[in-house]
């Protein structure tokens, strides 16, 4: 074997500690890696077998075709396999039909299948002809020639780049730090006449050594962890009934590609990690290399430190301070690799709550239900009443919200800021009202002070708004909230008569109308019960008592308040029992189906529940895999830091320094760069959920309550706290090996 | 024929009121098989001519000719190969590789160049620096002597138009000092080995041909010894 290449094994086998802590940097990156890309693979593979189980394997089924349009349709150049089966249809007159199940070429225009379709049924009055959309996506076959196994395929390329992107970082760290171990080796190898060449050589071997043996490992690991999670997945999801419906579930993809892809991602990422450090290496000249002479070029203002830390650490803080500012290479990416850590976990974190926050305010625990009426107060009444009389089905009625709607509110109730935007809609809009009964105990919690007024009380909610202009959204306040203020609702005016009905400023009313509700403002609220709409669509909503809801539609006959739909949310002893026996019992009654839907609220929560804890599961483990890879260079750096200085520590010995002062001097390095990287992670966390928050909360439609931004300082306690501990840990294993130094021997050694 | 030739050799480090010259324009030949020897005060330069010489450094002005080439008109690779090939260094602190046996460090410039281990090449050379018993073992197995004589057989092993050893016995006691310039002088007779030697010790410098003194940079004095 070439010296080279012997002298590099050499050297890894020698700092076996190092180049373990190396190997499973890659490891891990080559894991995760193949771990995503192999997912993105069994993704693919379980759409595909379910959209071929759900529909069949085809991607247009022709119906009712003719023995001769089916040749022509068989004969056609995008067609890859066709299958004819008799036909209940016939569109082309007299004489067997068939329908023609057809496989196309993959990447075929969905043009030219369309084109296809057109062409076959050419002459004939009408036609069916289905299209199997998922299957043709999958097979690359659509519009705009980006299917969506591109798509996945473009998500999985993202998160292996974000991945191969931060392994770079880590692992070139850990080259540098071999290839300035290796200086002096470099040195001698030079004055001895090896080349630049024969060095770059040496730390690319390095790197292709260490790429063989991790990129089996890694991909095992990462075909283990896919395995294990497709197991975990599947019962998850088959629990709640998010897959299995086809008697289809994930399995492992063992695809070659997966493997391929991965082995060419970690080789890639290890190399461009490798080329600095080893041009580097060969380009250092000769006599710096045998010298050494770096620490001797250190200038002092780089080296400066302040009086405070004297004052406050003692002369062995100032010690700790000047070897990290000595060593700023080697601190920042210790640093860096520790601030990764942090802000991928507080990122993961605050995605997390968010999303939970926001799904999950949408469920109302009392609540496993939901039913929903459309049309006029008779068809609430006759669904209540069919309900009501089914006992058996075992549930009670909790809430109901109706959704009525009433015209114009007095300009006064109206913002600025509203009626900048309404008038820069292009035409003047005044919303309708809604109003929104709910029971009058619920009502009472909302408004207890409501009980004194009299008329109908009512509470405002969607105080602000969202607004898309100019490229972005803002949010503004759209209502005046003035509690005692009185709104008059009026009737709908037909655009005919706008022209009659004008506002009279000393009335305080719209003249030319008389009928109207009047509802008094007496509280708002950011935080509406259970299946009242959050987001702000351009119409007020408020809430009213149900009694008087009962009251307003009782008493005018034939009011202006027009109910539009209700809402009514269940507790059932059992929600499938319930939404199975509330459908029969509907239709025993007469109502059409067309008007009411039911929900089942509480599968649909198990099954947000399960993509949750899937989406934390997989964030937490990306995250934490990631943060591995960081916490192992940030391993090598400072366990490397400690074998290099050796030397520097008998010299402090010599010169009378303590164990326990050296003790002191090391524990003071490990919580400055526990501070260092604290105060990077800390703003770049809060930041990065900031920002979470501010894109996730901000789009109107958003119909969930999410809580206002609160900056997540208990996980970053947490992730600074394991920073922390990890860097103390790793300084008190170099002590340990520190025990038995001797003085004159580690003064007279040469550092190699 | 003049086997080393060095021209007006300047070194000087830093710019401005902090320019240093460690060489001032040193001037002299040295002929085949001449056993040279250098002295100098510390800082005085002769550790900077012996790096220029050895070309690991590059000199500010002037030129170095060995055996008919001028080193510092090669590139770095042409360099480091004509390095390989044609020069032996000796370093005060021995500069073996650690990780490499006696016998591996011996032939370093040989497998840098891809070539075959000669046998009977390495056998010599064993024999000759006493360490036919040691060749298996790492430098750290070996005493200062002996690791010192590892790379005074590197410096030999491609017989080479020069040897410059740095303060080779700088680290040894007297004992492993005489084993050490009894050794390149062996070299230098047996197989009539140009060698610069960089000392500060009188007595190994009464045993050279020639002697050059050194004081701030430039040659002070230049006087054959016998």
């Amino acid at each position: 074997m070439n010296i080279i290449y012997k002298l590099t094994l050499r050297h890894l086998l020698m700092n076996r500690a190092r180049t373990l802590v190396t190997l499973l940097g890659i490891v891990l990156s080559v894991a995760t890696v193949c771990a995503v890309a192999g997912y993105m693979h069994a993704y693919i593979d379980y759409a595909y077998r379910n959209a071929q189980a759900q529909y069949g394997d085809w991607h247009i089924r022709f119906c009712g075709l003719s023995e001769e349009a089916a040749n022509r349709l068989t004969k056609s150049g995008i067609v890859e396999s066709a299958r004819a089966e008799p036909s209940e249809y016939s569109f082309f007159g007299e004489g067997e039909a068939f329908d023609v199940y057809i496989r196309l070429i993959p990447g075929t225009d969905a043009g030219e299948a369309y084109a296809l379709e057109q062409d076959i049924y050419e002459g004939t009055e009408r036609h069916i002809a289905d299209y199997n959309g998922v299957l043709m996506a999958l097979d690359g076959i659509s519009y705009d020639d980006f299917g969506l196994r591109k798509s996945v395929y473009a998500l999985a390329a993202a998160l292996i780049a974000v991945i191969a992107g931060s392994s770079a970082v880590v692992i070139a760290n850990a080259f540098n730090i071999s290839a300035a171990d290796r200086v002096r080796q470099f040195g001698i190898l030079k004055s001895v006449g090896g080349t630049g060449r024969q060095i770059m050589r040496a730390v690319l071997f390095e790197a292709l050594a260490l790429s063989l043996a991790a990129i089996p490992l890694g991909a095992a690991a990462g075909m283990g962890l896919q395995a294990g999670s497709v197991i975990a997945l599947n019962r998850i999801m088959t629990g709640v009934g998010l897959i299995g419906k086809n008697g289809v579930v994930l399995r492992m993809a063992w695809h070659p590609a997966v493997l391929a892809v991965t082995a060419a991602v970690a080789l890639l990422t290890v190399f461009l990690s490798a080329w600095r450090p080893a041009r580097r290496a060969a380009k250092m000249p000769a006599i710096e290399a045998i010298r050494q002479t770096r620490d001797i070029y250190i200038r002092k203002h780089e080296t400066k430190t302040s009086p405070l830390t004297q004052r406050l650490f003692g002369f062995e803080g100032v010690l700790a301070v000047k070897s990290l500012k000595r060593g700023k290479g080697k601190h920042r990416a210790a640093v860096v690799s520790l601030t990764v850590g942090i802000v991928l976990f507080v990122s993961v974190y605050s995605f997390v709550r968010l999303m939970k926050q926001s799904v999950m305010s949408y469920y109302d625990e009392k609540y496993n239900a939901a039913l929903t009426v459309y049309g006029g107060a008779d068809r609430q009444d006759a669904v209540n009443a069919a309900l009501s009389e089914r006992g058996d089905i075992g549930f009670v009625f909790w809430k109901y919200i109706y959704l009525l709607q009433a015209d114009y509110m007095p300009p006064s109730f109206y913002t600025e800021e509203y009626n900048e935007w309404n008038g820069s809609l292009g035409y003047v809009s005044f919303g309708s009202v809604r109003l929104n009964a709910v029971p009058d105990a619920d009502f009472a919690l909302l408004a207890p002070e409501s009980a004194g007024i009299g008329g109908i009380p009512a509470v405002l909610i969607n105080t602000t708004g969202d607004i898309w202009s100019k490229g972005r959204y803002t949010s503004f306040t759209p209502y005046n909230m003035t509690p005692g203020e009185v709104l008059r609702l009026y009737e709908n005016i037909v655009p005919d008569e706008w022209g009659s009905v004008t506002w009279d400023p000393v009335t305080g009313e719209y003249a030319g109308y008389d009928e109207y509700v009047s509802v008094t403002l007496v509280a708002e609220t950011a935080r509406p019960p259970a299946g009242a709409p959050y987001s702000w669509n351009g119409t007020p909503s408020v809430l009213i008592r149900d009694s008087d809801y009962r009251l307003l539609t009782g008493i005018y006959a034939g009011s202006p308040v027009y109910v539009a739909r209700g809402d009514f949310l269940v507790t059932a002893a059992d929600a499938d029992i319930f939404c199975e026996e509330a459908e029969k019992a509907l239709s025993a009654a007469g109502v059409d189906s067309a008007y009411f839907s039911i929900r089942n609220l509480g599968q649909q929560r198990r099954q947000d529940a399960a993509i949750i804890l899937i989406v934390s599961l997989a964030g937490y483990g990306f995250a934490a895999l990631l943060s591995l890879i960081a916490a192992t260079s940030a391993a090598a750096t400072l366990s490397t830091g400690m074998a290099l200085r050796r030397r520097e520590f008998a010299v402090l010995y010599a010169a009378g320094m303590t164990g326990g002062g050296l003790n002191k001097m090391l524990n003071l390095e490990s919580l400055f760069y526990t501070l260092n990287s604290i105060a990077f992670g800390m703003p770049l966390g809060i930041a990065v959920s900031y920002a979470l928050h501010a894109i996730i909360t901000r789009p109107a439609g958003v119909s969930a309550y999410v809580p206002p931004y609160a900056p997540p300082l208990a996980p970053l306690a947490i992730a600074a706290g394991a920073a922390g501990l990890m860097t103390f840990a790793i300084t008190a294993a170099g002590k340990r090996r520190l025990r038995g130094l001797s003085i004159a021997e580690a003064i007279k050694s040469e550092v190699t | 024929m003049a086997i080393l030739q060095v021209k007006g050799l300047t070194k000087t480090y830093g710019k401005g009121d902090a320019q240093v010259t460690a060489l001032g324009g040193v001037s002299f030949s040295v002929e085949k098989g001449e056993f040279l020897a250098i002295m100098g005060a510390s800082g005085s330069g002769k550790s900077t001519l012996m790096h220029l010489i050895g070309g690991v450094d590059r000199p500010t002005a002037g030129s170095v000719t060995v055996d008919g080439n001028e080193i510092y008109a090669l590139n770095e690779s042409e360099l480091a190969i004509f390095r390989r090939r044609h020069i032996g260094l000796v370093y005060q602190f021995y500069n073996l590789i650690p990780t490499l046996t006696a016998e591996e460090n011996i032939m370093l410039p040989r497998l840098l160049d891809n070539r075959k281990a000669d046998e009977s090449k390495l056998r010599a050379i064993l024999e000759t620096t006493g360490l036919t018993d040691r060749a298996r073992h790492l430098p750290s197995e070996l005493s200062g002597g002996q690791q010192q004589r590892v790379s005074i057989g590197r410096a030999l092993v491609n017989d080479p138009a020069l040897i410059l050893a740095d303060e080779p016995t700088g680290n040894l006691d007297s004992r492993g000092s005489r084993e050490i310039v009894d050794l390149l002088k062996l070299s230098n007779k047996r197989y009539n080995q140009t060698l610069l030697i960089i000392t500060h010790d009188e007595a190994i410098a009464l045993e050279a041909d020639r002697v050059i003194v050194i004081s701030d940079g430039v040659i002070v004095r230049d006087e054959a010894v016998r």
